[in-house]
């Protein structure tokens, strides 16, 4: 959005203060911030324009921070949030459900790739989702380099939660010449707490713009006072100063008594964060379907619940919601992409297919889909179609997802004999991506094919380290170990396999024989 | 000696009094004690194989209490109870999932779960500073009441034989009152702070206090106790010696654990650990369907008993009952050898007198004349501004050498030996009596000849009066406090003058002048301890008008309590002001505004400067693995800087919820003594209404609600 000089110009017989405000409806952000600049050091007592400008500012500023939820390195590492340290599996977002016993009814791990938590990859890409790691559930995940890393591997996390509470690319690029506009630690937030419009504006400046819960908690704390604890909104921005704080049990308090003088959604919302935080999606999972019961065809409550799903492992539960939300709202991309993996990794490519469709006719054009398109082609023998649906994800590629686009190129190749395609295609993704386990992992397998045992290794250590979580680089190096007569290494290496991944018959198969191998010596 | 039935080491230290057992699944009990650093630990070994037997839940905060039981019946399984300075959690374990976290500002020190009284729904009974709270399965407050100190231990029994379970409350003002409801029907005055409380059997409950001493009560009369000079860690009560009966088991700081006849006190089993006992609770741990007594060391040390087996108990009772007689008889025997052996001496000694010389007096060896008496009594001056008690013999030469006296929480240690300088026939000993009780106190008189060194033991008991601390002013000129409390009474004057005389020894109705016929009556009263007036009024007038003028607000809570329960007034509701006491408590009230107000901004203020710390604890960490060492060095500086600062801050913090508590406690207590002012239904109604008043911080109505009884 070009700031146009002829902005400062106001036409005759025009109230400046009119135009500031048809600006801000607009969401001329910058020509209203400009021309309230100029009104204000005309007159800096103007009320009108002072909210008129601050309105802007957070406005240009504001996140859905309802949807933000990825954790810093700061809070994985000292997260001292959860009550039950290791609970029972299920229960606990850092311990989801696994294996067959994992009852949720979704395809195994052998068939849906799994991110570093423990979880299948869902069909969407959201902050925060699948970002958090075991906290020692997994072997090596808690030390500090892991916490480094995000949900993918090659990816990285924010140092602290603070920090996603940013708008990217515009913030930093904020800074106006004039200074500072308000001066949040010199004001008297008591005169501003009795002056309800001022202040609703101003906590919410403080919040988005400066980024200060500390002195928007103090403003709520002595807003909610002067409204007599009657106002559900003062209460629910304390818990979200709370929220930003840290202070959980605090911010679940002022969220509970928010709810009870006046029902909203985001509140309801924003309290099971809260308990997500608090590592007890039971609770969160009630709050949902609880708010969901009183709201019913409100969608975010129903994906909200969804997601706590998700990350429990518990995928068909999750689907039920999922097409629940497609029944209220049949463009919900999340809703349709989740649903769409899900019906692809239980092999049904053609209902994928459908829905894949359907998120392209929505608008969603980009590699991603276009290649989840191809496999799906693929695997429901629409051969033709397949490649054009590369070749259009080639075009739409970045560098991040090119390595994924080739990667599948190589599946291909796999699937339809041509090793030759396939190696070179795999090698291609590693090139434009050195981390891709599943590609390093492939080559691996192929390098072992073709009698190169040493390169095979190297690949699958290459692999081990990108992807810790992963079970096949495990399993395919300790069968290689095995191979080469190298039993204790085998031995090794087949219980980390089962570490990432404990119902893996081949896995249990190789360690049954490895264990007579070894009793027969 | 007692063999336990299984026997544990457990890794983790266990924190005194924070051990319980819950069917967190339902079926199987967990082993669940408060340990170091804020952190519970649940020791579950009937878990499933791939289950680690013992799993930890970060509380994070001072664990003050801890209790483990079905709040919500409907659930099938316990909930595990946390109870922290300012909150309550309850927790289910086996789903991961808060089921409240409700804020509990006085601090929790002690919590039950059970049903109390005509409740239908077990609650969760938090004790804290100065109140006592009940909370149902969703949280929500069912019972408040005030008991005017800190709570420190808390128990249900059915302690007056009615088939309901009152609630026992122990405190840190020395006693244990009975709640039936939100209403006080009886008050026993202990020795020391009450640490323990624990039902035994019907209307039998056990007790310990910080002193090292335990016992038993059957309703509100003591049946035994035993004192030691190691502290008490836990008493609990189990059937262990198979007779039908509860006795009672105690856990002491060097290690023992005593299990002791509910009745007689008299100790059946014991047995040692290494380290000092921390919790005795009692529960299936072996799954097998009888109850087992678990005992828990502080060093994680547990051992299981298991109930002796009825038949071999059987024996052994017969046989300890004829140890009993023996040792009893023995006893006596030992007592009249040692007598008639004093005699012995006694007789020779005179008839080697008599060989001397017959004309001396006959002075059988130092013996006193049988005729000599010792006369006690209580005497209060108001000239002298003292309250003593006066020993007299009845002859010049019997001499008094020393006074023991004996008494229930009058003294520190219960007695007090008075030792004159000069022996003289008189001994004035002056009491300092603290509180105001009612006791007997026991006098043992030794008294000799001025030359003799054989001493007799005079024993006499005398009842002291609750108000022996206050001297009558006959002139009557005390000057008028402007606090009263004022109530109406349909009774006579005399049956008022009756009373003061009961309670008051320095007054007789006689020397003041009232008859039975008087209709008026006016007694003054100066206390000793500080010399401030009290003045007790009745007239006739509206069926017996009674006003007590005193600027304690304590003293005529006690005053009105007294007067109801002699007079057998049901009901009593009252006019009262008490302008200092409640010019002081407007400014608690403040206080407890403006403490609130700074707890509220530090709490901020120390949560975003541990956000500041935790994302420079990870730059830090991020230049170790980047091997960039003066960058990390620098930010390791910074952080112990910041590190610094927020121990300061805590410190501050940690005298702001100091204040807060300590306010608190003041505002409770003045409730408690706003509704002492009253009897019966408007007692109740008070509290209700100041809790409510509270609650909406509302301080002009609170305020009313003390002077009038209503809002």
């Amino acid at each position: 959005m070009e700031a146009s000089p002829q902005a400062n110009a106001v036409p005759a017989g025009l109230d400046p203060v009119w135009l500031a405000n048809s600006y801000l409806t607009r969401r001329k952000f910058d020509e209203c911030i400009t021309l309230c600049t100029d009104l204000l050091r005309a007159n800096p007592y103007d009320q009108a324009v002072w909210y008129i400008k601050t309105r802007a500012l957070t406005l240009q500023d504001w996140i859905d921070d309802i949807e933000v939820e990825e954790e810093g390195v700061a809070e994985v590492l000292l997260d001292e949030h959860a009550v039950a340290k290791a609970p029972r599996p299920g229960t606990s977002l850092a311990r989801p459900m696994t294996g067959a016993k994992g009852a949720g009814g979704g395809p195994s791990a052998a068939v849906r790739p799994m991110t570093s938590s423990g979880r299948p990859l869902t069909g969407f890409a959201r902050p925060g989702t699948s970002a958090r790691p075991g906290t020692s559930a997994r072997p090596g995940t808690s030390s500090v380099e892991a916490a480094f890393g995000g949900g993918r591997p090659g990816t990285s996390r924010p140092v602290t939660s603070g920090g996603r509470f940013v708008r990217l690319g515009t913030a930093s690029l904020n800074s106006d010449g004039s200074g500072v506009f308000i001066n949040v630690d010199k004001l008297d937030l008591r005169k501003y707490a009795g002056r309800p419009q001022l202040a609703r504006a101003l906590c919410n400046y403080i919040l988005y713009h400066e980024h200060n819960p500390k002195k928007a908690m103090e403003l709520c704390a002595h807003a909610t006072v002067s409204c007599n604890y009657k106002d559900w909104w003062w209460k629910a921005q304390l818990g979200k100063c709370y929220y930003q704080l840290g202070l959980l049990r605090d911010a679940e308090k002022q969220f509970l008594s928010s709810l009870k003088t006046c029902d909203i959604v985001t509140t309801s919302l924003e309290l099971a964060k809260v308990y997500i935080r608090l590592d007890q999606p039971n609770t969160a999972l009630e709050v949902y379907t609880q708010a969901a019961a009183r709201h019913p065809g409100e969608v975010s409550l129903l994906l909200g619940a969804a997601r706590v799903y998700d990350a429990l492992n518990e995928t068909v539960k999750g689907v039920e919601l999922y097409k629940q939300v497609l029944q209220y709202d049949a463009s919900n991309v999340e809703a349709i992409a989740c649903l769409a993996s899900f019906h692809f990794y239980t092999d049904q490519p053609e209902i994928a297919l459908r829905f894949y469709r359907r998120l392209l006719q929505m608008g969603v054009k980009n590699a991603e889909v276009y290649n989840n398109l191809g496999l799906c082609c693929f695997y429901a023998s629409q051969y033709d179609m397949a490649l054009d649906c590369f070749e259009k994800a080639f075009q739409l590629a970045d560098d991040t997802g090119m390595a994924d686009v080739w990667y599948n190129i190589g599946q291909i190749a796999i699937g339809i004999g041509d090793l030759g395609l396939a190696y070179q295609a795999f090698k291609v993704a590693v090139s434009m991506d050195s981390s891709h386990a599943e590609a390093l992992t492939n080559l691996g397998v192929l390098e072992s094919r073709k009698g190169n045992l040493a390169a095979a290794r190297s690949h699958y250590q290459a692999a081990q380290r990108a992807a810790e979580h992963a079970y096949e680089p495990w399993y395919n190096a300790a069968l290689l170990a095995m191979r080469e007569g190298n039993l204790e290494d085998s031995f090794k290496l087949v219980n980390k396999a089962l570490a990432a991944f404990p119902d893996h018959t081949d896995s249990q198969e190789l360690h049954a024989q490895l264990l007579k191998q070894f009793a027969a010596l | 000696m007692l063999i336990p039935a299984f026997q544990l080491h457990l890794t983790d230290a266990i924190q005194q009094r924070a051990v319980t057992v819950g069917k967190y699944d339902g079926v199987h009990p967990a082993l669940t004690a408060a340990t170091t650093g804020g952190k519970v630990f649940i020791h579950s070994p009937h878990q499933e194989q791939d289950q680690p037997q013992t799993q930890y839940l970060n509380i994070n905060k001072q664990i003050t209490a801890l209790t483990a039981g079905a709040l919500e019946p409907a659930l099938g399984r316990d909930l595990l109870l946390v109870g922290t300075p300012n909150h309550l959690q309850a927790y289910d374990v086996h789903k991961n999932q808060d089921f409240f976290f409700k804020e509990v500002a006085e601090g929790v020190n002690v919590v039950i779960l059970g049903i109390a009284g005509t409740c239908e729904a077990p609650l969760a009974i938090v004790g804290c500073n100065g109140s006592v709270q009940g909370f149902d399965a969703k949280g929500q407050e069912r019972f408040w009441t005030v008991t005017g100190s800190n709570v420190s231990a808390l128990a249900l029994c059915d302690a007056d034989g009615d088939g309901q379970n009152e609630l026992l409350v122990g405190s840190e003002d020395f006693s244990i009152r009975i709640f039936k409801g939100e209403n006080v029907i009886s008050e026993i005055i202990e020795t020391d702070r009450v640490i323990g409380l624990t039902p035994i059997h019907h209307t039998r409950f056990g007790y310990a206090l910080a002193n090292g001493t335990i016992g038993v009560y059957e309703q509100s009369v003591r049946a035994w106790r035993v004192k030691s000079k190691h502290s008490v860690g836990a008493i609990s009560s189990y059937d262990l010696d198979g007779d039908g009966i509860p006795e009672l088991i105690s856990g002491w700081s060097n290690g023992r654990m005593e299990v002791r006849s509910d009745a007689t006190g008299e100790v059946i089993y014991k047995d040692i650990l290494p380290c000092s006992i921390s919790g005795i609770v009692r529960g299936d741990y072996r799954c097998d369907g009888t109850d087992q007594i678990i005992v828990c060391s502080t060093e994680g040390e547990v051992r299981g008993y298991l109930p002796a087996d009825p038949e071999v108990s059987g024996r052994q009772v017969e046989e300890t009952a004829h140890q009993v007689a023996i040792a009893e008889l023995s006893q006596r025997r030992q007592e009249l050898l040692v007598e008639l052996q004093n005699y012995d001496a006694q007789i020779k000694a005179a008839a080697g007198q008599q060989e001397r010389g017959p004309g001396l007096p006959l002075e059988l060896g130092g013996q006193i004349p049988a005729i000599t008496k010792v006369a006690v009594a209580v005497r209060v001056s108001e000239e002298a501004r003292s309250c003593s008690l006066h020993v007299q013999t009845n002859s010049e030469e019997c001499v008094i050498r020393g006074v023991v006296i004996f008494a229930d929480q009058v003294f520190e240690g219960e007695s007090l030996f008075h030792y004159p300088n000069s022996p003289a026939p008189t001994a004035d000993i002056p009491l300092k009596l603290k509180k105001d009780v009612a006791v007997m106190l026991l006098v043992k008189v030794l008294v000799a000849l001025r030359t003799s060194a054989v001493y007799h033991v005079f024993e006499e008991e005398l009842q002291l009066s609750r108000y022996a601390m206050y001297a009558s002013s006959v002139r009557g000129f005390v000057s008028e406090p402007e606090s009263y409390v004022t109530f109406a009474t349909s009774e006579r004057v005399s049956r008022l003058a009756m009373w003061l005389e009961h309670s008051f020894p320095d007054w007789s109705a006689s020397a003041a002048g009232v008859g039975p016929s008087s209709d008026s009556l006016r007694a003054a009263f100066v206390s000793l301890r500080d010399g401030k007036p009290l003045i007790i009024a009745m007239t006739a007038r509206a069926g017996g008008q009674v006003t007590i003028r005193t600027d304690s607000m304590e003293l005529a809570a006690d005053l009105v309590q007294e007067i109801a329960a002699y007079l057998a007034i049901e009901q009593l509701d009252c006019q009262a002001d008490f302008p200092p006491e409640l010019a002081a408590f407007a400014l608690v009230l403040d206080r407890v505004d403006e403490l609130n107000a700074a707890r509220l901004k530090m709490t901020g203020a120390v949560a975003d400067s541990s956000n500041v710390i935790k994302s420079m604890l990870v730059k830090a960490e991020d230049a170790r693995i980047l091997g960039n060492m003066p960058s990390m060095k620098k930010l390791y500086g910074r952080l112990m800087d910041l590190n610094r600062e927020l121990v300061m801050e805590h410190e501050k913090r940690a005298t702001n919820h100091h204040d807060l508590l300590e306010a608190l406690r003041l505002v409770n207590t003045m409730i408690q003594r706003a509704a002492r002012l009253r009897v019966g239904e408007p007692k109740a109604r008070v509290v209700a209404a100041c809790r409510q008043a509270v609650k909406a911080n509302n301080v002009q109505a609170l305020l009313k609600i003390i002077r009038e009884g209503h809002a």
